[in-house]
């Protein structure tokens, strides 16, 4: 709790504003100029049916993968074709979908990690000893991250040794450290029981409040719909439809998409 | 708390180091001096391997390096001790370059062969560039570190001054990979994707752990040729490369104590075997081999309260998620 506060100042950001963003993998188009405004303090959800170019889109956004074309501005800064650790400095924090602890480490140092940028001293500190009470600093920190996500009796465990929710909640941690303006989230709640659901929900819901703002890739519709400021609709690695998701639930597009082509038009026909 | 037992062993291992070298025969310090300069290369190589996680199979070449710099500067132009040693590591550290420009783009088993090759061109390369490195024939007459009219003579004190670096090198490596600097390394050793997405600089922290990964060998190239005070190609071969990786491996990978643990095991064992005259090599294999087997995490897990270094417990076969 105390930790998000303080940085609640942090969070007050611009939109993140990105146009005709486009990725090919040969001749598969897989995403093909998308268009996205994220307004601040909002949980902004990517929707689409399985390969229409979401992961893709997180991957182009957070430098894992290089856009062929487009910009991505964040906070008014061009981001596009910026290495990883660059974009994660300016403010973009992401967690992946196929989970990513760094295994061989405690909790806490998965944590630990996010702070990397801004340690506090220098390897010259580190050379003469002067940088255990910055480092100590650094650790009570990461532990009110901890215990904001709920894991904090977890610390000192090897990461991979924790459940895939509790392992997604350390990414989510690990992300927060570096006290973004934006966080990606790509996945979050996948192999998470009812009850885990539920807790991140609140979880993110708490991280809004708190003024982060979010994008959030996820298939399980309910918590789409109930969680999300804004949707934004993708197929086939184009933009569908955007809006709040009242809109977004009665769009015709948006329902062709999701059950198929010859769907859509039969109910046209029908009502015709 | 079991932090009290790795306490207690670690005091009497320094207690160890410290008295019984005195009253040692000269051939049994000689090998003292020794293991002091390979616990100096094991650390170089635990570094790059047990926390950036990046195989070497040529840092003999580094050791090769930072000799032949001492070697020539101490021989050819007549410079004190000191200037030998900085320059020594100073070269052997801008060296390490040579192999971060590779990691950036490879790693696991494409970078162990380019390391192999590093290696191997290195001994190519002093037996060849005869006008700087004299061949086969080596470089002799090499002096014994000078502190004004006293002269190091004596093996004991070689010994307590290699000790000395041990024990610094392996106290400012201790203080590095637990700040943040070292968990980068750790982290990029894990995901280096999700490292550089949590803002670790990938590029600048290969470049950061080559460096000094290459100077610590440098520095231990240094006391050697100082020591032995003739080297020669012959000395710096592949063979010294795997047997580096061996101490690492043998004595718990990722682990400081580990590395001079295991620089004193796989130094003295097979001087302890010679008495088994053509059989030491076999027996001396089938003694790593049993220990790799019995003890994935190294020797040093033996030492009750040593696995709170995350590192022991994932070595290996002992890696259970």
């Amino acid at each position: 709790m105390t930790a998000l506060t303080k940085e609640s100042v942090l969070f007050e950001s611009d939109l993140m504003q990105v146009r005709g963003l486009t990725k090919r993998f040969g001749g598969l188009t897989a995403v093909d100029n998308v268009d996205l405004n994220i307004s601040t303090g909002q949980i902004h959800g990517l929707i689409g049916p399985n390969g229409s170019g979401k992961t893709t889109c997180i991957n182009l956004l957070s430098g894992v993968l290089r856009p062929d074309e487009g910009s991505i501005l964040l906070d008014g800064r061009e981001l596009a074709n910026k290495p990883t650790h660059t974009i994660a400095g300016a403010g973009l924090a992401r967690t992946f979908q196929n989970i990513r602890v760094f295994g061989r480490m405690s909790v806490l140092e998965n944590v630990l990690i996010g702070f990397n940028q801004s340690l506090g001293y220098s390897l010259l500190d580190v050379l003469t000893l002067r940088n255990l009470k910055a480092e100590r600093k650094l650790r009570e920190e990461a532990m009110s991250l901890l215990s904001f996500v709920g894991i904090e009796d977890k610390s000192s465990a090897l990461a991979t040794s924790l459940s895939y929710g509790e392992q997604r909640l350390i990414e989510i941690a690990r992300a927060l450290a570096l006290k973004p303006c934006i966080l990606l989230l790509d996945e979050p709640l996948v192999g998470m029981n009812p009850t885990e659901v539920d807790r991140v929900v609140v979880l993110l819901k708490r991280m809004r409040d708190q003024g982060l703002t979010m994008l959030l890739v996820e298939h399980k519709m309910r918590v789409v719909m109930s969680i999300c400021d804004q949707i934004t609709v993708l197929n086939f690695g184009r933009h569908v439809a955007s809006g709040c998701p009242d809109d977004i639930r009665a769009n015709p597009e948006v329902i062709s998409a999701y059950l198929g082509e010859s769907h859509g038009i039969r109910k046209r026909t029908a009502k015709s | 708390m079991k932090n009290i037992s790795f306490s207690v062993v670690v005091a009497t291992l320094i207690l160890v180091a410290i008295f019984v070298p005195m009253t040692l025969s000269s051939y049994q310090l000689q090998i003292a001096v020794m293991v002091g300069i390979f616990a100096l290369l094991a650390l170089s190589l635990n570094l790059l391997s047990g926390y950036a996680g990046m195989i070497s199979l040529g840092h003999a070449g580094f050791f090769l390096i930072g000799s032949y710099v001492s070697a020539i500067l101490a021989t050819r132009y007549g410079v004190s001790f000191g200037v030998s040693l900085v320059g020594a590591v100073a070269v052997t550290a801008l060296s390490g370059l040579l192999l971060a420009v590779p990691a950036m783009k490879l790693s696991g088993h494409f970078l162990a062969v380019i390391t192999i090759a590093f290696g191997l061109i290195l001994h190519l390369l002093a037996i060849n560039l005869e006008f700087i490195t004299n061949g086969v024939s080596g470089i002799s007459g090499i002096a014994r570190p000078r502190f004004g009219s006293w002269v190091m003579s004596s093996d004991l004190s070689y010994y307590f001054m290699v000790l000395g670096f041990v024990a610094t090198v392996a106290l400012l490596m201790a203080a590095y990979v637990r700040s943040g600097y070292g968990r980068a390394l750790r982290a990029l050793r894990d995901d280096e994707l999700a490292a550089g997405c949590m803002g670790v600089n990938i590029t600048v922290a290969k470049i950061h752990v080559f460096v000094i990964s290459a100077g610590i060998a440098g520095l231990a190239g240094c006391l050697y040729a100082h020591y032995v005070r003739y080297i020669n190609p012959e000395s710096f071969t592949i063979d010294i490369s795997i047997r580096i990786l061996i101490m690492v491996v043998v004595g718990g990978i990722g682990s400081i104590w580990g590395s001079i643990i295991g620089a004193f095991v796989v130094y003295v064992l097979p001087e302890a075997l010679r008495i088994l005259n053509d059989y030491y090599y076999l027996v001396f294999g089938f003694v790593v081999i049993l220990l790799m087997m019995v003890l994935p995490g190294g020797i040093v897990s033996l030492i009750p309260g040593s696995s709170k270094t995350v590192n022991n417990i994932s070595a290996g076969r002992g890696y259970r998620p």
